[in-house]
């Protein structure tokens, strides 16, 4: 892999220097509608200097149109949006510091890979000797030396991706925009580009704001995440915060399969835990969500992979169910348990441990640490 | 593989070559035959083409349709690139007002809007000639030359126009890089289409030509008033010859043309998109 020239590395822009306490990017009170239907819903972030963030949730929550914002290409309705301590908010995309790889490359198709990856330089009346080092240097940092002269049909899914990603990286945005941008590769080139993507921010060391509805890549890459839904962000943190602490039933449902138990909250102990009883389980002491009262309907999650069979230790909780189902994935096994209260219990785990058969009664244990408590949203637990 | 026998359609076919092609070879054999009278083959010659070439009259009208065709052409081109783009963001209801206008202009009889040509100008002191031919013109080739820039532009991912924008190209650099060269080949076809419909029109040429000015096209027809003459053979021959040579060299160009412009007239060349 290639050093980074200093035009690469370096920042180019005098201007830039003086914003950079600031934030990257700070969103404040950011709301866009569309006729009746409001995308956005108010959002306010703040994206600090040289990190790799992520806007994650289902389509249609919001997350592109927050990233179109960002880049001038959808106007918000209200609220601010400000690069370095800059406000942006009016500023056309073409003068923005940002740039933007979109989710099917957008590369222009009577152009070659040179100058495509030239075509911002080009804007700027960059000399043509400049122009063609630098065009050069960045596609040795995508690894794609030799083809400049190619046309982008003629390469591959992830070699027009990356294309994309030169042909904005080139600029030394001051952040850069990702829309989904592994969404059309398949998985084994995902996984390697996501590897790469993340050197190549590491690299640069410029920003990334990366929208994408799979929270698995999101968490591989990311220094923190934003999880949105309805057009607002639900939960703020870094992937394992989000991923062990979920504050709402979405989050914890969004983020990964895991299992819901009605539960009731008995005594919020000093130490920020809660004595709760689970149906089916009995008094668990586990920690939560802050402020959960004593009385109060809350839900214990329990991650598929937390749970294990056998006789339980002291500081485990169990309960009691039928296996109806076993999946073998590889060197995991992914079983379905059914409780006696009719509840249904995901269960993940390593291929050696499972001895039982489909029908079997067993007891299903795991530790209190394992288990997290949030507010019920309403209602019974889904099954 | 085994050869059939010609069958009901391809004697069918024949026919059809043969009523289509026939009498453009007439004309082209008649237009270099001796005799005058158009009777008997009488060997060859070219003394039509040189009496129709010093004929002051012929030249004279022939610059009259280079000139509206050359008109009428890039002004019909600059209002359908415009109004295509115009209609692709515009909202659904203007959009169809829109195609409903570029139709219509398609759809109805060239007389009647070459008479309220005639009539409005008239009223409006308007003198007649060629900008008033080329204004006729523009009425139905710009309505032509919409209808294939918009097909093609249905075809061009708007993204691209974003990801130009997003790179630092203002709305004109980003229409100048990236939108026309990717609209180009529908503007030659378009161009090409529309050159032709201009040589031959005939309608508005005469009600708006007045005294000033008068295409070949409408002079071939006041000729053939009187009788068909060698020289009128040689003037359409020899209009052939100008459209053969413009529709080969433009072709030459998409062909050779490194956006896709080949492809999309089905020449073959390299894959746009």
């Amino acid at each position: 892999m290639t050093e980074l020239s200093p035009a690469v590395a370096a920042s180019g822009d005098p201007a830039r220097g003086e914003g950079r306490s600031a934030p990257a990017v700070k969103l404040i009170g950011l709301r866009r509608r569309y006729d009746d239907v409001v995308a956005v819903d108010g959002i306010d972030l703040e994206i600090g200097d040289a990190e790799f963030f992520s806007l994650i949730g289902p389509s249609g929550c919001g997350k592109t149109t927050t990233l179109r914002m960002i880049a001038g290409l959808v106007e918000p309705s209200e609220g601010r949006i400000e690069v370095h301590g800059r406000d942006v908010t009016t500023v056309r995309p073409h003068r923005r510091p940002v740039n933007t790889v979109f989710q099917q490359y957008a590369l222009f198709p009577h152009l070659s890979v040179f100058e495509n990856v030239a075509f911002g330089l080009r804007e700027r009346r960059t000399p043509k000797a400049e122009i063609r080092r630098r065009v050069g240097e960045m596609l040795e940092v995508v690894d794609l030396q030799g083809r400049d002269r190619y046309r982008p049909s003629q390469l591959s899914g992830g070699q027009q991706q990356r294309v994309a990603l030169a042909r904005s990286l080139v600029l030394d945005p001051e952040v850069l925009l990702l829309d989904e941008p592994l969404g059309a590769l398949d998985l084994k080139l995902r996984k390697a580009l996501q590897l790469q993507l993340k050197r190549i921010q590491h690299e640069v060391g410029i920003t990334f704001v990366y929208v994408t509805h799979d929270q698995e890549e999101a968490f591989f890459m990311s220094n923190r995440v934003a999880v949105m839904h309805d057009g607002q962000i639900k939960q703020l943190g870094t992937p394992r915060d989000v991923y062990e602490r979920p504050r709402t039933e979405f989050v914890a449902d969004f983020v990964g399969a895991s299992n819901r138990l009605d539960a009731k909250i008995v005594v919020a102990r000093d130490d920020g835990r809660y004595d709760a009883e689970v149906v089916g389980v009995g008094l668990v002491r586990a920690a939560g969500v802050e402020g959960l009262q004593a009385g109060e309907a809350v839900r214990a999650i329990v991650r598929p992979e937390a749970i294990s069979t056998g006789a339980p230790q002291a500081d485990e909780a169990k309960i009691e169910a039928r296996l109806t189902d076993i999946a073998y994935l590889g060197h995991h096994v992914s079983c379905v348990a059914q409780t006696e209260s009719g509840g249904q219990l995901a269960i993940s785990m390593p291929q050696a441990h499972v001895k039982l058969e489909v029908g079997d009664d067993c007891t299903l244990r795991w530790p209190f640490d394992a288990t997290w408590l949030l507010p019920a949203e309403g209602g019974v637990a889904p099954k | 593989m085994r050869l059939r026998p010609p069958r009901l359609r391809s004697i069918f076919t024949s026919f059809v070559m043969v009523f289509l092609y026939a009498p453009i070879v007439t004309v082209i054999v008649y237009s270099v035959n001796k005799d005058p009278l158009l009777i008997h083959w009488e060997g060859f010659t070219t003394r039509w083409y040189k009496q129709a070439f010093n004929d002051p009259t012929v030249r004279q009208d022939v610059v009259t349709t280079l000139k509206v065709a050359a008109l009428s052409t890039a002004i019909s081109l600059t209002i359908a690139v415009t109004a295509a783009l115009w209609a692709r963001r515009a909202s659904h209801r203007w959009r169809r007002a829109f195609d409903g206008l570029t139709y219509s202009r398609i759809v109805l009889p060239e007389v009647v809007f070459a008479l309220g040509l005639l009539v409005l100008l008239g009223k409006l002191h308007v003198p007649f000639g060629v900008g008033a031919i080329v204004l006729g013109h523009v009425v139905f080739n710009s309505a032509y030359a919409t209808v294939i820039i918009q097909a093609r532009l249905a075809t061009l991912n708007e993204t691209l126009e974003e990801a130009a924008a997003d790179l630092g190209a203002s709305r004109w650099r980003a229409f100048r890089r990236v939108t026309m060269p990717l609209l180009l080949p529908a503007v030659i076809v378009a161009g090409l289409l529309i050159v032709s419909f201009s040589f031959d029109d005939v309608i508005v040429s005469q009600f708006l030509g007045g005294n000033n000015a008068q295409p070949v096209s409408v002079l071939i027809l006041g000729m053939i008033h009187l009788h068909v003459t060698p020289e009128v053979n040689a003037i359409g021959s020899g209009l052939m010859l100008i459209t053969l040579l413009t529709f080969s060299t433009a072709g030459l160009i998409t062909v050779l043309w490194p956006t896709g412009a080949g492809q999309f007239l089905g020449l073959g060349g390299r894959a746009a998109e």
